[in-house]
């Protein structure tokens, strides 16, 4: 893995006077060219999945493949329709799996766990609960701070869930900043616009000056503590308080970074409006005015605007399942318990339940989950940035679930890639990879892909991560567990 | 989504589990499948893997040679029952003789290089735990043993600020979770410095200070609005945020830093930043500590103030209290009898009780009750309620062993238990007419012993059954600080497939497991020692009720212990708890766990002979009030290495 020296760039930055210039240090993309857009990258975390047999292409034959394979000429199948608009602009997956998690000796404390630990760190969990890495949006956040970017957030992730109104304000999860190091994702739309958009925004007023000033006299006293300190440490002791010192340090930077597009943010009552209102009938428990896809959309329309303006160019945004009444499932139908013994009992290659109504109620949450999916892309397509091109185009979407479908299973991941990267990658292609049986380490041939097996390891969606963080100008030569023997390193069917 | 607990959550392991597996390897708890899934559903046969998965002990080793050697010459590994150490090409055990620190149980974390993913001469593997200890004595305190810098965990924090700023109402702050490393949670090994944390410190001093700024006069030495007052408000909350005096410097520092606040900011937003670069600064955050002028050996004894500290944190999780302050600065806490004083005083204050018996339930992982998960429909009565009981149940009984007993054979070997009504048909007694907690007489043939509480026994379980492999786990590693041997290399490509789980033969949990360890020769090796240590047990299901038959078959619950000083085969739980309650090893072993926990370290050889000695005190004494006070008078309690 690509290591940089934190304290070496930061030291970088003093001397060529960014230090110096704080309070007022100016993001690289406010100071750049009008025209030198900077790419984004947002996750977006789709539910559970989606039923297998729903979201293979039709147009795509099923067979094995020796070589990882193109199709070119697919389409969105019906649950994931809402998408189609930007199928050429997309890239999806057939054996993406989560082999990391095969590997991993420790077991999860749920099946959920399993998924949720890997999924974004791709390698073996610290205990039942948590991952052992670093997950790849913090990765990727991380590393652009040490190669001198400097946004005001390192990063933004969000939830929308249907409890955030009313007793969620925050929830542990997957996103990882070190090992065992989860971080909290904000659900409650005013902490996420606070956190966003704090005021006073006006860069010139002297209550922001004041503040900066003071930021500045305390980060100073602060950084004297530390650095008597450090005098005094050796060893692990001294490592251990400047690796401190240097966070601090940053910490401080981007508390003074003002970005002339942060004045791009969106009318606060477009946003906090819509939620008072809401808000007020949650608090007051009213359930009518519980209303998850308004939940969704506004935290979709805050992701959109924290890119747009700069304020972080990493987004995790998790989309959790839609409540029963988005989709109009009742407790006790088709004799379920709940929406999560539905997704169970219509899921996996052989369903317990095969009802046409069952099966549509469970295929409808995912289609809510890919029209809000849909919503923040039209979202990110109706920004415009300051080349004219839309916030889209200088955005990398990845679309991308803890498990593969209600089944639990971590194979055959229905995960999307939108957008190109500033054309380091192909668009509009169905990726298929060789699966490898794990009994005897043969690719499979032979059989068809319809036949379900269950002893086969695709390829580990680790190298998906490795080829989007060097999409992002981050040059990594593995990422997560890294001994696996069907790990490859960078897909290279997706580069441009 | 899948939450803890819920209905559907456990429906979905139950529905996938009968799915895929035969009724006999339902017996298996969940979480075996879970590990062992791919590989079981490529040959469709279980094998020895479900049970080495299960264990999560997959540092890569020798599994025969490993057990061999338990109690000799090869290093401990890295595990733990729920999740052990993650798999590292370089921590085999006996790879790294360099690597000379424990954490003792392996831990729920550290996959990283590093001290505590040593294996080597541990005392685990030399015998600081009871075998072998005084051929380990080294001649100096420390050795090469190293004294980590600690910060203050969350827990400590939030406590340290409650004292700092008495009498205000603070906001909740949200700190970084702190790591589980070597089965707790202050070891600074598991407190990694990270963007997030310095994010979340600032943020939390920020609102604290808000919160404390505009209530001076119920914490501040002054209200007067001046640059004065200001100055004496520095330097008293310097003080006690540092938790010694202040030097000249840092006084002359903090003082001109008052100033400029309050001539550039006013009183108020002074007094915000007073308080912001206090709870930022790192000896706030840390506890740094430099020892005072005496040095024996390779030692540095403590400073007065930082014995205060050490023994505050220890008994408090919290700052000194003004009389600690006191003695440290009437020069009392350099001395072993000024140590012990201060000691019992704190000892007896309600909050270290509730400290020191958490510590206990941390011993025998009862956390791990908080995130059992059981089949709902197996298990209809395991709600929440019970949960908060069985926990409350455990925690009470440890309470009662500490400070109203004060006895370790009491906490090993009691017949009496904390039951209500919905507990009563658990632990097999009259309900009592109550719902409150209410210590009980239980039935000596049935229930003996801090390892055969329900709370204790269910804190293994997951799925739709109990796990003699985590019930063996636990009784090696935290109870007797037995190396518990790592699967071989490759352990898991190697599955035999002949072996059928439709035996006939099959009828216990203990049969099926028998089954699958004794079919390999690798996994035999290992597994004698697990599951002879978990088996005993059998008598126990899932939520810990007590039984002679399992699926109409007769249990068999004699367990083997060959690697102890009792034994080596026991008859059941009942007869372990009694041999439990007479062993030095495991006294020994408590007394490590302990003196890691008071550390915030691992252990090496050099503290070999400090653990032996309080081993057997315990095991001489029978008081456990007795061995907390002997350990904060030990010379490692009281110094620290004189290497910096």
């Amino acid at each position: 893995m690509t290591r940089f020296n934190r304290r070496s760039a930061l030291k970088l930055l003093a001397a060529s006077g960014a230090g110096g210039a704080l309070p007022w240090l100016r993001s690289p993309s406010a100071l750049g060219q009008a025209d030198d857009v900077p790419l984004r990258i947002l996750f977006i975390e789709a539910g559970s999945g989606v039923r297998r047999g729903s979201f293979e292409p039709e147009q795509v034959p099923r067979e094995y493949v020796t070589e990882p394979t193109v199709y070119t000429d697919w389409a969105f199948r019906e649950v994931m329709s809402a998408l189609a608009p930007y199928r050429d602009r997309s890239t999806m997956f057939d054996q993406l799996d989560m082999v990391s998690a095969t590997y991993d000796p420790t077991p999860a404390s749920n099946a959920h766990n399993d998924g949720l630990t890997h999924m974004l760190t791709a390698t073996d969990r610290l205990n039942a609960d948590l991952s052992g890495g670093i997950s790849i949006d913090q990765l990727i956040a991380q590393s652009l701070a040490d190669q001198g970017v400097l946004t005001r957030l390192p990063s933004l992730e969000v939830m929308a869930t249907d409890d955030a109104g009313y007793w969620s304000r925050s929830a542990q999860h997957h996103s990882y900043s070190a090992p065992g190091q989860n971080l909290p994702y904000l659900t409650y739309i005013p902490d996420i616009w606070d956190r966003l958009f704090p005021e006073p925004l006006t860069e010139d007023s002297a209550a922001t000056a004041a503040l900066n000033a003071r930021r500045q006299t305390t980060h100073d006293f602060v950084r004297g503590d530390y650095e008597r300190l450090v005098g005094r440490l050796g060893g692990e002791d001294r490592e251990k308080i400047q690796q401190m010192m240097d966070y601090r340090a940053e910490l401080h930077q981007r508390l003074g970074v003002v970005s002339d597009r942060e004045f791009n943010r969106p009318d606060s009552a477009t946003i906090l409006d819509p939620w008072s209102e809401l808000d007020e009938g949650y608090q007051l428990g009213n359930l009518d005015n519980r209303n998850w896809k308004t939940h969704a959309e506004l935290i979709g329309k805050m992701a959109a605007a924290a890119l747009h303006t700069d304020t972080t160019r990493v987004v995790n945004f998790s989309l959790q399942p839609p409540p029963d009444y988005e989709v109009g499932y009742t407790p006790g139908q088709y004799g379920t318990q709940d929406q999560h013994d539905l997704d169970h009992k219509a899921s996996g290659d052989e369903p317990e339940l095969t009802d046409p109504a069952a099966v549509d109620a469970l295929d409808e949450s995912r289609r809510i989950v890919y029209s809000q999916v849909r919503f923040v892309l039209d979202e990110l397509a109706s920004l415009q940035e300051t080349d004219g091109q839309s916030l889209l185009d200088h955005t990398l979407v990845v679309v991308y679930s803890h498990i593969a479908e209600g089944s639990h299973s971590l194979n055959r991941l229905p995960w999307v890639i939108v957008g190109d990267a500033h054309r380091a990658l192909k668009t509009g292609q169905y990726i298929r990879f060789p699966i490898t049986a794990t009994d005897t380490g043969q690719i499979r041939t032979g059989a068809t892909v319809s036949e379900r097996v269950w002893s086969s390891r695709g390829r580990p969606h680790n190298d998906l991560f490795v080829t989007i963080a060097s999409a992002m100008g981050i040059e990594l030569s593995a990422f997560g567990r890294s001994d696996m023997p069907e790990a490859g390193g960078i897909i290279s069917e997706m580069l441009a | 989504m899948c939450r803890f607990g819920r209905p559907g959550c456990s429906l979905a392991w139950r529905t996938k589990t009968r799915y895929r597996l035969p009724f006999k390897l339902r017996l298996l708890s969940l979480s075996h499948w879970v590990a062992v899934r791919n590989h079981v559903r490529v040959v469709g046969r279980g094998s020895c893997a479900f049970g080495v998965a299960v264990v999560g002990l997959f540092n890569l080793g020798g599994c025969s040679d490993a057990l061999r050697s338990s109690s000799g010459e090869e290093g401990r590994a890295e595990r733990d029952g729920q999740g052990a150490a993650a798999r590292s090409d370089e921590e085999s055990p006996g790879d790294s003789p360099g690597a000379e620190e424990s954490s003792g149980d392996g831990s729920d974390s550290d996959s990283t290089s590093g001290p505590q993913s040593g294996a080597g001469d541990s005392p685990g593997s030399e015998g600081a735990s009871g075998q072998g200890a005084s051929d380990a004595c080294a001649a100096e305190l420390f050795g090469s043993t190293s004294a980590p810098l600690r910060r203050l965990t969350s827990a400590e924090y939030r406590n340290t600020v409650s004292s700092l700023f008495a009498g205000v109402e603070l906001p909740e702050v949200e700190l970084l979770a702190d790591d589980r490393v070597g089965g707790f949670l202050n070891s600074a090994a598991g407190q990694p410095g990270s963007p997030v944390a310095v994010e979340r410190y600032f943020a939390a001093a920020t609102v604290i200070a808000d919160s404390a700024a505009v209530s001076v006069d119920a914490w501040a030495p002054c209200t007067a609005e001046t640059a004065a007052c200001l100055s004496d408000i520095a330097l008293q909350v310097g003080f006690k945020s540092y938790r010694r005096p202040l030097s000249e410097e840092e006084s002359a520092r903090l003082e001109a830093f008052a100033e400029e606040a309050f001539l550039s900011n006013g009183f108020d937003d002074g007094v915000r930043m007073v308080i912001e670069v206090l709870l930022e600064s790192p000896y706030f955050l840390y506890r740094p500590e430099f020892g005072g002028e005496t040095a024996v050996g390779d030692a540095v004894a403590l400073s007065d103030y930082e014995m205060a500290s050490r023994l505050s944190y220890f008994f408090l999780e919290d700052m000194p209290d003004q009389r600690l302050f006191d003695a440290a600065a009437a020069g009392e806490l350099v001395d072993e009898a000024g140590v012990r004083t201060q000691a019992e005083r704190l000892m007896n204050q309600a909050r270290a009780r509730g400290v020191l018996s958490g510590f206990m339930g941390e011993w025998v992982r009862a956390y791990q009750l908080d995130t059992v998960d059981l089949d709902w429909e197996t298990f209809p009565d395991f709600d929440e309620a019970m949960r908060a009981d069985m926990r409350a149940s455990v925690e009470m009984y440890v309470d009662h062993a500490l400070w109203e007993a004060d006895s370790w054979q009491w906490l090993m070997a009691s017949t009496q238990g904390f039951v209500n009504d919905r507990l009563a048909p658990i632990f097999g007694v009259e309900p009592p007419g109550s719902d409150e907690l209410v210590l009980v007489d239980l039935d000596p043939a049935e229930r003996r012993g801090l390892l055969t509480q329900p709370g204790v026994l269910t804190s293994t379980s997951h799925g739709i059954g109990h796990s003699p492999i985590m019930r063996g786990v636990t009784m090696l590693s935290n109870v007797l600080c037995s190396p518990v041997p790592a699967p071989p290399p490759g352990i898991l490509d190697n599955i035999d497939e002949e072996m059928s789980s439709d035996d006939d033969d099959v009828c216990t949990t203990r049969d099926y497991v028998s089954l699958t360890h004794t079919v390999g020769a690798d996994c035999q090796g290992c597994h004698a020692a697990i599951d002879g240590a978990g088996f005993v047990f059998e008598n126990y299901d899932a939520l810990g009720r007590y039984r002679t038959e399992e699926n109409g078959c007769a249990v068999d619950a004699t367990g083997s212990f060959p690697t102890s000083d009792f034994g080596p085969e026991v008859n059941d739980a009942i007869e372990l708890s009694e041999a439990l309650a007479n062993s030095p090893q495991v006294a020994t072993c408590l007394s490590e766990h302990l003196f890691r926990y008071s550390l915030g370290r691992g252990t090496s050889r050099a503290d070999a002979c400090e653990l032996q000695a309080l081993g057997e005190q315990l095991g001489s004494g029978d008081s456990l009030q007795e061995l907390i006070l002997e350990l904060v008078t030990t010379p490692s309690f009281r110094s620290r290495p004189g290497r910096n």
